[in-house]
């Protein structure tokens, strides 16, 4: 009988979304909190009686108590599940701390507290080797006594630990560095990580889970737990399941047309994630012709509405200004083909400057060409 | 189009009818004196041409004359297409007639007729009741309407357009020059718009944010932000402070309660008491062998001092015995001496006197030497008795002191006698040199002896013999102050005492002080060695201070304990209720919240930016616009303007109003102007509208009343010369009240003369 768990790590619950607007700042905290119940149907699903969370549980270890107690309170509910909790570079496990506060508050009997760097037995067959953080840069690696911590003879020794693995890249959220090769040095059949926020496999034994909900544009494939399946001593199974709420969609572009912002379009409805979940960070380079950059203007809006959250910067556009375009501004205000209109003329100027790289007001002048074209229309509009 | 006749009946200053007639096609001058007439016929030409036959109220009153009636304008004028008359009835029996003089037919009535007017014209008719006035409104200048620009197309009041008002004639007839002015009115529109916004954005000095707009919004918003991540932070650094406090006490009093530690502490403790024993018992012992060593010591300094006790009395006998025997010795001598002494006769009193007597011999023998004569004999060896003084013989060299007298006889020779010069005093001298010498030899025979030599001789014994027994009795009396006798008694007590007696005594006196001696040397190495493991005051305080310090820090680490755990308990206590609310954690809320507002701030910014270069870009484009649109006033202004001021040129501003003269390289503000040069240069702006309009086969009169009311006569000549030159181009009409200013104009003249119309 395979040894079967949950993986996961990073929950951060309570983590605020102030910079985003404050309705989906409500929505993505909202979507944090029901990680718990996602998760635990996972489990349900995949026959697993343990998940184990790597770290990160809470964004914070100065949340409000009431946080805390919602988060309990689920987990008490999931009365079928053993949840086990490792203190995380947020949320470490200080003298007088957070975790003392659950402590107080008080632990369901379904809920462990990794709290120390001992072995927990989860089943006569496997004990977990929790590597707790006790500080936010404890500036060891907390991994290191699993080397030397035993275990009686033929049970399954799973490494529960937050940080970055040396060499893995400075993407880790926190300093806390773990050497390479733990795994193997301490006999683990499993080593479970937190603190990346993408799934990723540092060898066949050492997983990532990543955060089962992402919470920032970062194109690291978050969003999964880890369904992972232990049978002796052959390799774990370890299966990414989908956990997310929302898609957060970091996209960059370099565009010639409109036609380009449309593919970018089909390519987010194509997506199996529904548009309504889907956040965008949609960076647009290149370049667009000022008549198409009026319709990029009315179209953004109505992608916006198909979406849950756009955040569309278009610093690197260049909007050029053709002479056909400039012409569209003359006759926008009534004059047909006129050479050096008004407006033709400041259009021609700004679009100079625009396009002038080195030009102090060069992002200056692109927008106060686009706000041309813009008015232009708004009076002609409001003369028919 | 150029006017030809003019009449006018019941039409406000003229009740009765009148005309003028005969207008030249150049320059007509209409003069007289106030109240004349003039402005009325300017108004009833405006009245012909532009308002509605069917005007009423204001309007129709203002035409009407105090005595009333019913005003009546007729005017025959001539176009490129004909000759007209237009002929307008207001009030009662109202009507337009326009008439083809070529063939005396009316060809439009009514409304009509003012619409065919307007064609004819270049009037707009389009306003209710009275036609704009149109490109008639640039060259028909009532009184002091010269200096206002022409009329704009919006209506600064209403702001309503007004799109064939004077301007836009103006635009109109401008035609190809002024093309690139297509879309000013947008662009003009658009830098509103811009502005506005602007507005919205930012104080009208553009410094600051618009209290209440949006940018103003989103500062204070980013200002609110920026503070709450402060109040945040400061939480949070105090919750982190907070925390690794409770973690350092929490450490430390794991420390000061470690069982390890109270064990080393109380085995220190313990420690330091067994040495402290052990220390006062060496200390105890060191004492009890350092009192020991005493006695031992008392013991043998008085075994010591027995044994030298009896050495110094078998040494004072001893001596004793030689000093009685020396003061024996010196008694036995002092004996003899001291009779000898007492047998001579030189005693010093004698010698005394002897000396005295000596003395007093030779003191009169001097005296006697003194008073008598020295005479010296010295006889020859055959003399032999043969000389003879006082009749002793002289034998041999005879010295003879002569007191009285000397009979020196020579035998055979003869007597010499010497006779001393004082007799009687070298007597006296004589005798007491008798005397003395009688003293002295009885003082001899005293003494034993006959001659000084001898006496002196007897005195120095003696006196050698005093000085022996003085000092022999000197050194009895040291050697026995209180005689022999008393020594020998002493002896003799010494003896009977027996003391140093016995030499057995002596040698057990010795054994003893050696013994006790040795008893001591052990007594004090056995002190040195219970010195030597005891330890010293200063070790012993140290000790007892170590001791008490020891017990000192295990009662200050108990209390510290206890203190330290009531701390703590309110430190998380304290942090328990921050906790709770969760307000230290507010951190990242605030960051996220500064990260937004700051995001809204700078695209504003970016906002104002744009707004504020686009608002420049437009105003630079407008600028450069009016610039090409008042390039054909310029041009056709110049031949005028330089008769007046040459060297010289105008910059317009909005609407055709004049900004400024440009004169010999000096930019003079308009409105800074005197007002003659004002009247004299907008006078000039007119003129160079009916010649453009001229220009452009549309050919209007220009007609001025009452102008240049301010000019000086030289200026006036030079206007005159202007309206001259004008006139070649088009029709000019002066009314002027100043017949005499303008009495040097040349140009047709023109007379009121009563009309009966027809």
């Amino acid at each position: 009988m395979p040894l079967r768990f949950i993986h996961t790590a990073d929950w951060q619950l309570a983590k605020p979304f102030a910079n985003m607007p404050s309705a989906l700042g409500g929505e993505l905290a909202a979507a944090r909190l029901g990680i718990l119940a996602r998760v635990a149907a996972i489990a349900r699903a995949e026959g697993a009686a343990h998940v184990l969370v790597a770290g990160d549980v809470f964004d914070s270890d100065l949340i409000e108590s009431v946080v805390i107690r919602r988060a309990l309170e689920q987990l008490r509910q999931e009365a079928a599940i053993t949840w086990v909790l490792l203190p995380g570079n947020h949320d470490p496990a200080r003298a007088g701390g957070l975790w003392e506060r659950i402590a107080r508050i008080g632990v369901p009997d379904n809920v462990a507290l990794l709290t120390e760097a001992k072995p927990f037995v989860i089943s006569p067959e496997a004990i977990i080797l929790p590597a707790p953080l006790t500080s936010k840069n404890p500036g060891r690696d907390p991994t290191e006594w699993m080397d030397h911590a035993a275990s009686p003879p033929g049970v399954l020794r799973i490494g529960l630990a937050h940080g970055s693995v040396h060499g893995f890249g400075s993407e880790g959220e926190s300093s806390v560095p773990l050497a390479r090769g733990r795994a193997g040095r301490a006999g683990l059949a499993y080593l479970a990580l937190g603190d990346w926020h993408g799934t990723k496999s540092i060898d066949a034994k050492t997983w990532y889970s990543g955060t089962p909900e992402p919470d920032r544009f970062k194109d690291n494939d978050a969003g999964n737990v880890l369904a992972v399946s232990i049978d002796g001593s052959a390799p774990p199974d370890v299966r990414p399941i989908a956990s997310a709420h929302f898609k957060w969609l970091q996209i960059a572009s370099v565009i010639r047309s409109i036609a380009d912002v449309q593919a970018i379009e089909r390519q987010i409805a194509a997506l199996p994630d529904a548009s309504s979940r889907v956040l965008l960070n949609l960076s647009l380079s290149g370049a667009l012709r000022l008549s198409e950059y009026a319709q990029l203007e009315t179209w953004k809006p109505i992608f916006e509405g198909r979406l849950r959250h756009l955040e569309l910067d278009e610093s690197g556009l260049a909007v050029t200004a053709s002479s056909g375009d400039l012409e569209s501004l003359d006759s926008l205000a009534g004059q047909d083909g006129a050479q050096g209109g008004v407006l033709s003329v400041v259009a021609r100027q700004l679009a100079a400057t625009a396009q002038d790289p080195f030009h102090p007001q060069r992002s200056a002048a692109d927008l106060a060409l686009r706000r041309l074209f813009s008015f232009a229309a708004e009076d002609r509009d409001a003369g028919a | 189009m150029r006017i030809l006749s003019l009449r006018l009946a019941a039409f406000r200053r003229f009740s009765q009818p009148v005309a003028i007639e005969g207008f030249d096609a150049g320059l007509n001058v209409l003069a007289g004196p106030n109240e004349f007439g003039k402005s009325t016929i300017f108004q009833a030409l405006e009245a012909a041409f532009l308002l509605r036959h069917a005007t009423s109220g204001a309007a129709l009153e203002g035409m009407r004359p105090r005595s009333g009636g019913e005003p009546l304008v007729e005017v025959d004028f001539e176009t490129p297409d004909g000759l007209w008359r237009i002929r307008k009835q207001f009030g009662r029996g109202k009507a337009a007639i326009l008439t083809d003089l070529k063939t005396k037919r009316a060809v439009a009535l009514a409304a009509d007729a003012e619409d065919r007017l307007a064609t004819l014209t270049g009037v707009s008719n389009d306003g209710p009741g009275q036609s704009a006035p149109g490109r008639i409104g640039l060259v028909w200048v009532r009184q002091q309407r010269a200096l206002l620009p022409p009329d704009p197309d919006i209506d600064p009041v209403t702001g309503k357009s007004k799109p064939r008002g004077e301007a836009s004639a103006l635009v109109e007839l401008l035609g190809r020059e002024v093309e690139a002015a297509a879309g000013a009115g947008t662009a003009s529109r658009i830098n509103q718009r811009v502005k506005a916004a602007l507005g919205e954005l930012v104080t009208p000095g553009r410094e600051g944010a618009k209290k209440g707009g949006a940018y103003d919004v989103a500062l204070k918003a980013r200002n609110e932000a920026q503070s709450h991540l402060a109040r945040a932070r400061q939480m949070v650094e105090a919750s982190e402070q907070r925390m690794a406090r409770i973690a350092e006490i929490a450490a430390s009093l794991a420390a000061l309660e470690s069982p390890e530690v109270r064990a080393a502490d109380q085995q220190r403790i313990e420690a330091l008491e067994k040495t402290l024993a052990d220390a006062v018992a060496r200390r105890s012992s060191r004492d009890l062998i350092a009192a020991e060593f005493k006695s031992r010591d008392v013991e043998a300094a008085s075994a010591r001092q027995a044994l030298d006790y009896h050495t110094a009395s078998a040494a004072r006998r001893s001596s004793l015995e030689e000093t009685i025997s020396a003061a024996h010795a010196l008694e036995s001598e002092i004996q003899p001496l001291s009779e000898k002494l007492n047998a001579s006769r030189a005693t010093p009193a004698r010698m005394q006197r002897l000396f005295e007597l000596e003395r007093d011999v030779a003191v009169a023998s001097s005296e006697l030497s003194s008073r008598s004569a020295s005479v010296e004999i010295s006889p020859l060896p055959e003399a032999d008795g043969r000389i003879t003084a006082n009749g002793l013989a002289i034998r041999a060299p005879t010295h003879i002191y002569v007191a009285d007298c000397l009979n020196i006889e020579i035998e055979g020779i003869g007597r010499i006698g010497i006779v001393t010069a004082d007799p009687a005093k070298a007597a006296a001298a004589k005798a007491r040199l008798d005397s003395a010498q009688a003293g002295l030899k009885a003082c001899l025979s005293e003494i034993g002896v006959t001659t000084s030599h001898d006496a002196r001789a007897f005195g120095e014994t003696r006196q050698q013999d005093g000085a022996a027994l003085d000092k022999a009795r000197a050194r009895l009396s040291g050697l026995a102050p209180k005689g022999a006798a008393a020594l020998a008694q002493e002896l003799a007590g010494l003896t009977q005492s027996g003391s140093g007696a016995k030499a057995e005594i002596t040698a057990e006196l010795e054994r003893l002080a050696l013994e006790r001696e040795a008893a001591v040397r052990t007594a004090r190495r056995d002190y040195e060695a219970a010195k030597a493991a005891a330890p010293d005051d200063a070790a012993f305080r140290t000790l007892s201070a170590d001791l008490e310090a020891a017990g000192q820090t295990a009662r200050r680490k108990a209390g510290e304990a206890r203190r330290i755990a009531v701390l703590l308990e309110g430190l998380k206590g304290e942090q328990s209720g921050v906790d709770e609310d969760g307000r230290a954690g507010e951190v990242p809320q605030a960051l996220g919240e500064v990260e937004l507002c700051e995001r809204e701030v700078k695209r504003l910014e970016a906002e104002i930016a744009a707004l504020r270069l686009l608002a420049a870009a437009l105003s630079d484009a407008e600028t450069n616009l009016r610039n090409r649109y008042f390039e054909p006033v310029t041009r056709a202004i110049a031949p005028y303007l330089v008769r007046l001021f040459p060297d010289s040129g105008l910059d317009f501003k909005d609407a055709f109003s004049l900004d400024a003269l440009n004169r010999a390289g000096e930019k003079e503000e308009f409105a800074t102007l005197s007002d003659g040069t004002r009247e004299q240069l907008a006078v000039l702006v007119r003129m160079s509208f009916a010649k453009l309009i001229a220009e452009r086969g549309a050919s209007m009169p220009l007609i001025l009343d009452d102008p240049l009311v301010y000019s000086d006569d030289a200026r006036l000549e030079a206007m005159c010369r202007a309206l001259e030159d004008a006139a070649a181009g088009h029709q000019v009409i002066l009314l002027t009240c100043r017949e005499k200013a303008f009495e040097k104009i040349s140009g047709h003249r023109l007379a009121i003369t009563s009309w009966q119309p027809g």
